[in-house]
């Protein structure tokens, strides 16, 4: 999450500059201030959706097989891998997207 | 032609840590002195400007995420903390040690991207699972694969063959170099880390990286290591040489408890990080 606008304590002290990724430890510092309400800004429509849903299914396809082959040994049937696999193809489809 | 052995690899190398070593010296022998300061300290950090330059620009950059702008060294010591702070000038001591490797069997470029990457996963995985010292776990990841800059710049021909092997047949690199050689690059840093004296748990975390359950004293180390390698193949960041995803180690992923579902943000982490860590680290100069 960022965070959209700058966030100060009452004495006008600049606790986390706007554009800044919220972070535990800045959630904390927020915390520790009793801030209890900050802007942060909208997700691009990219990384909300889906990306693959943008995808023709023969192009996901096609990713989806590019992805598999850096894999020395997928195992579909481990979750793990499923879901490792399944982040790697989000990342790559969104990196095709931006390129 | 006979194989070198391990030993002749790593004879000759310097066991101190080139131009960083005085720095490092210097602060080792301030915290000894009860009149130890920060001021002390950013003196002597300070006497290096480049150094000030990478220490001031990794504090500023989304690796730390602070709130505020950092503008001296003693403010970055005072919100990273000493021990950090001395991790990160040994890092950048690593990778000047290694500075004149030719990219003959791999771009020293794409090598320490890899590295880095590996490094910042390595941290962020550490700081999810709540262990001590993350910074620790980002100088592990930098050096996983430190072993093969030490074959390829010590021995050329033996390196050359391990290629060769490794275009020739389906195997994993770190195979082909057993194959070769008896031994792996994990061994060869091993050996390194040893003779520069690196604490044995992070010894571990890099000598047994691929294997993390085999390492006695430092699994859960090795472990983290292994699973930011993984993730950092999978994202295809820079390369060591190795050209596919080795395997996963399941004992490794059961001992680390994450749930998958933190997977997303690791890598989110990793890939929001990399261009700063790569500037500070990679910068031929930095200008304070």
């Amino acid at each position: 999450m960022v965070v959209e606008s700058d966030v100060k304590n009452i004495d006008d002290m600049l606790l986390i500059p706007a554009g800044c990724n919220l972070t535990e430890r800045q959630i904390n510092i927020l915390q520790a201030w009793g801030v209890v309400e900050i802007d942060i800004q909208c997700t691009p429509a990219l990384e909300q959706s889906d990306p693959l849903a943008k995808l023709p299914p023969e192009a996901v396809e096609k990713l989806a097989a590019e992805v598999k082959s850096l894999f020395w040994q997928p195992d579909d049937a481990n979750p793990i891998f499923a879901e490792i696999f399944k982040v790697m193809l989000r990342r790559h489809a969104i990196k095709a997207a931006l390129k | 032609m006979a194989s070198p052995k391990i030993g002749e690899l790593i004879s000759g190398i310097s066991s101190s840590l080139g131009s960083y070593a005085p720095v490092l010296e210097e602060i080792e022998v301030a915290l000894q002195s009860p009149q130890c300061s920060l001021v002390t300290l950013g003196d002597a950090i300070e006497k290096d400007p480049d150094l000030t330059a990478r220490l001031l620009r990794l504090g500023n950059s989304p690796f730390y995420g602070f709130s505020s702008r950092l503008s001296t060294v003693t403010e970055a010591i005072s919100l990273i903390g000493i021990q950090q702070v001395q991790d990160l000038i040994l890092a950048s001591s690593i990778l000047e040690q290694f500075a004149g490797v030719s990219d003959e069997f791999v771009s020293m470029e794409s090598f320490w991207r890899h590295s880095l990457a590996c490094g910042i996963g390595a941290r962020l995985l550490a700081m999810e699972r709540r262990l001590p010292k993350p910074d620790k776990f980002f100088v592990a990841g930098l050096l996983h694969d430190v072993g093969r800059l030490v074959l390829f710049a010590r021995a050329p021909q033996a390196a050359q063959q391990v290629f060769q092997l490794y275009q020739q047949e389906r195997l994993l690199l770190r195979e082909a170099e057993t194959r070769v050689l008896g031994y792996d690059h994990q061994q060869i840093a091993e050996a390194l880390l040893h003779l520069w004296k690196f604490p044995v748990n992070l010894v571990q975390a890099v000598a047994y990286h691929h294997q993390p359950m085999s390492s006695q004293i430092a699994r859960e180390e090795a472990a983290v290591v292994h699973l930011s390698d993984h993730l950092v193949n999978a994202m295809r960041i820079g390369s060591s040489g190795e050209r596919h995803v080795p395997p996963l180690n399941m004992k490794a992923w059961e001992i680390l408890r994450f749930p998958p579902q933190i997977l997303t943000g690791i890598v989110a982490g990793i890939d929001e990080q990399i261009e700063a860590v790569q500037a500070v680290f990679l910068a031929q100069e930095i200008e304070a």
